[in-house]
């Protein structure tokens, strides 16, 4: 029964079918089927089929937000059934819009991988302010920071969190892993940050890499 | 060949004739922050005053050397008088703070039926671009103004409360809703585009921000963004200029061949001598120096930098004329003066035709 019921959540998050995931999850706790198992075998799966038609171009942005909203929809049912921390176990994660930018949708897709693969992310929203940064940082010392931002202007505000990090005496533990259109590997050696990825995958790589995953 | 003013230069360059060398265009946008740092003029008072407003932008052609003038300076005009609040909030360098929109029009799917199409002549921004483009007019004669409009769907996000996210959610979910919500844009856009012509625009620009290569399918392309700028392009009676941003690639045909814009402007991850060589004879190519993207030369390089860049495209783009010099993106005021500076000077040394 549960491998059916996994088969059929995959297909509603890879579909988008919200209202059809967040159903099934709650049939999957009924089942009394262990939550971290549909996360697992029904959750991941399904945001690993749809991040591979985004890489083939069968999907794009469209369709990944609404799989976004089908595998949200179940995840955070699931969520409030899982002991506390079996859920985002694997390292603690702040993620954010740098001050002076709105543009979230890349930071989303991130958080939702990165969620999906069983990273806690504290998610700080758009256009945070830096010292929002260096404060939640130092309350949670997570042990990775990801700063993403759209627009070439707001590099900068990049640049000046790692460095408000740096002053604070913060910079030392944790990893800054920096992405978003305008951004480059040379600028993120050029600001001293930790990595620069081109895409989620790259980022959940990179994450992986760091804490032996 | 004898000197051309700006405008003859950019009429040849559209009609097919050999202008005396390349035009260069730039979409002066929030580097008119430099201008404002000199003129001592916050963002939020210079896009509200006529005559701060005329003072910064007449510098786009009596201080850069631009060919043409370009106005408004920032996208918040449509949305803002569609009902959205703009506030002068988002640091952008050296104490500055541009406008982002902070209430939206339609919080609710249902309040799309309440918009109305503004009177450009009656909201505020908009007649402040109205005033400073018949003030442009008359002193500059002869250096054409480029009038511009948000694509339907960089406004239509302006105007939602979900804005990309939420419209792009909705493309799947209730795509009609999302047609007509374009199509009000278009309207809007189209009431500013004839207002600014009548004041003295000799051409509308259009850039397409949010709906790039990496968020949509060709298909949805045609589809979402094609039927609104189609209108606006019908509607008015001047050229058409169309920036695509980021890789335009994809979609190159179709803006060519159903939008037909009379100008077509693109980022520097297109390959200027493969557009050249497909689209060259039917529209005028407009590039495309590097501009967004860390490592840009207009931002992160010298002026050495961005003379070899331009003269790189200009070498490709300019044999057979159709051709103007560019920035690939906005000119953002994280680009250099010196920088911008030896772009307009590419065009004089570079771009002669004999």
């Amino acid at each position: 029964m549960s491998e059916e019921l996994f088969k059929a959540i995959v297909e509603a998050v890879v579909l988008g079918k919200i209202a059809e995931a967040g159903n099934l999850a709650q049939k999957t706790l009924d089942a009394n089927i262990p939550p971290m198992d549909t996360v697992e075998q029904a959750l991941i799966p399904a945001m690993e089929i749809v991040s591979g038609k985004y890489d083939r171009k069968e999907y794009y942005l469209p369709q990944m937000l609404i799989s976004s909203d089908a595998f949200y929809k179940a995840f955070d049912l699931l969520k409030t059934k899982m002991p506390t921390g079996a859920a985002g176990g694997k390292a603690k994660v702040v993620i954010g819009v740098v001050e002076g930018d709105v543009h979230d949708i890349g930071k989303n897709l991130v958080k939702t991988v990165l969620e999906a693969n069983g990273y806690r992310c504290i998610d700080m929203g758009r256009d945070v302010p830096i010292e929002d940064y260096v404060e939640k940082v130092a309350e949670e010392k997570p042990q990775f920071l990801l700063l993403s931002t759209l627009m070439t202007p707001t590099m900068l505000s990049m640049k000046r969190t790692v460095e408000a990090l740096e002053e604070e005496n913060l910079r030392g533990g944790v990893k800054v892993v920096i992405g978003g259109g305008p951004i480059s590997t040379d600028f993120c050696k050029k600001i001293k940050a930790d990595f620069y990825g081109d895409n989620e995958k790259e980022g959940l790589k990179y994450l992986n890499s760091q804490i032996g995953a | 060949m004898a000197a051309m003013t700006p405008i003859e230069r950019v009429v040849a360059s559209i009609t097919k004739k050999t202008p005396d060398r390349v035009p260069v265009i730039l979409y002066f946008q929030s580097a008119v922050q430099h201008d404002l740092k000199e003129l001592d003029y916050t963002w939020e008072e210079a896009l509200n005053h006529p005559r701060k407003l005329f003072q910064a932008i007449e510098r786009q052609y009596t201080y850069w050397g631009a060919d043409n003038f370009f106005l408004p300076v920032d996208f918040r005009v449509e949305g803002e008088a569609l009902g959205s609040k703009v506030t002068y909030k988002l640091k952008c360098g050296e104490g500055y703070r541009m406008g982002v929109v902070t209430e939206w029009a339609v919080n609710d799917k249902s309040d799309l039926d309440k918009l109305t199409v503004p009177d450009p002549t009656k909201d505020k921004r908009m007649s402040v671009t109205l005033e400073v483009i018949r003030r442009l007019a008359k002193k500059y004669p002869q250096v054409p103004i480029a009038g511009f409009v948000n694509g339907p769907p960089d406004t239509a996000s302006d105007v939602y409360v979900g804005r990309y996210p939420g419209i792009f959610v909705e493309m799947i979910n209730d795509p009609d809703w999302v047609l007509r919500l374009f199509d009000k844009c278009a309207e809007t856009s189209i009431a500013f585009a004839k207002a600014m012509i009548e004041a003295g625009a000799a051409a509308i620009a259009t850039v397409e921000g949010g709906m790039i290569d990496e968020a949509i399918s060709p298909d949805q392309y045609l589809k979402f963004v094609v039927p609104g700028h189609k209108k606006i392009r019908e509607a008015i009676n001047v050229p058409y200029v169309y920036h695509q941003c980021e890789n335009a690639t994809p979609f190159f045909d179709i803006i060519v061949n159903e939008i037909k814009p009379a100008v077509v402007a693109f980022h520097d991850s297109v390959d200027l001598k493969w557009a050249k060589e497909k689209y060259g004879d039917k529209v005028v190519l407009a590039g495309n120096v590097s501009a967004s993207k860390a490592g840009a030369s207009l931002m992160d390089g010298t002026p050495e930098d961005v003379l070899r860049e331009a003269k790189k495209c200009i070498e490709i783009g300019m044999p057979g004329g159709s051709f103007w010099l560019t920035a690939g993106c906005e000119v953002h005021h994280a680009c250099k003066p010196e920088n911008i500076k030896a772009l307009v000077q590419a065009a004089k040394e570079y771009g002669v035709y004999k």
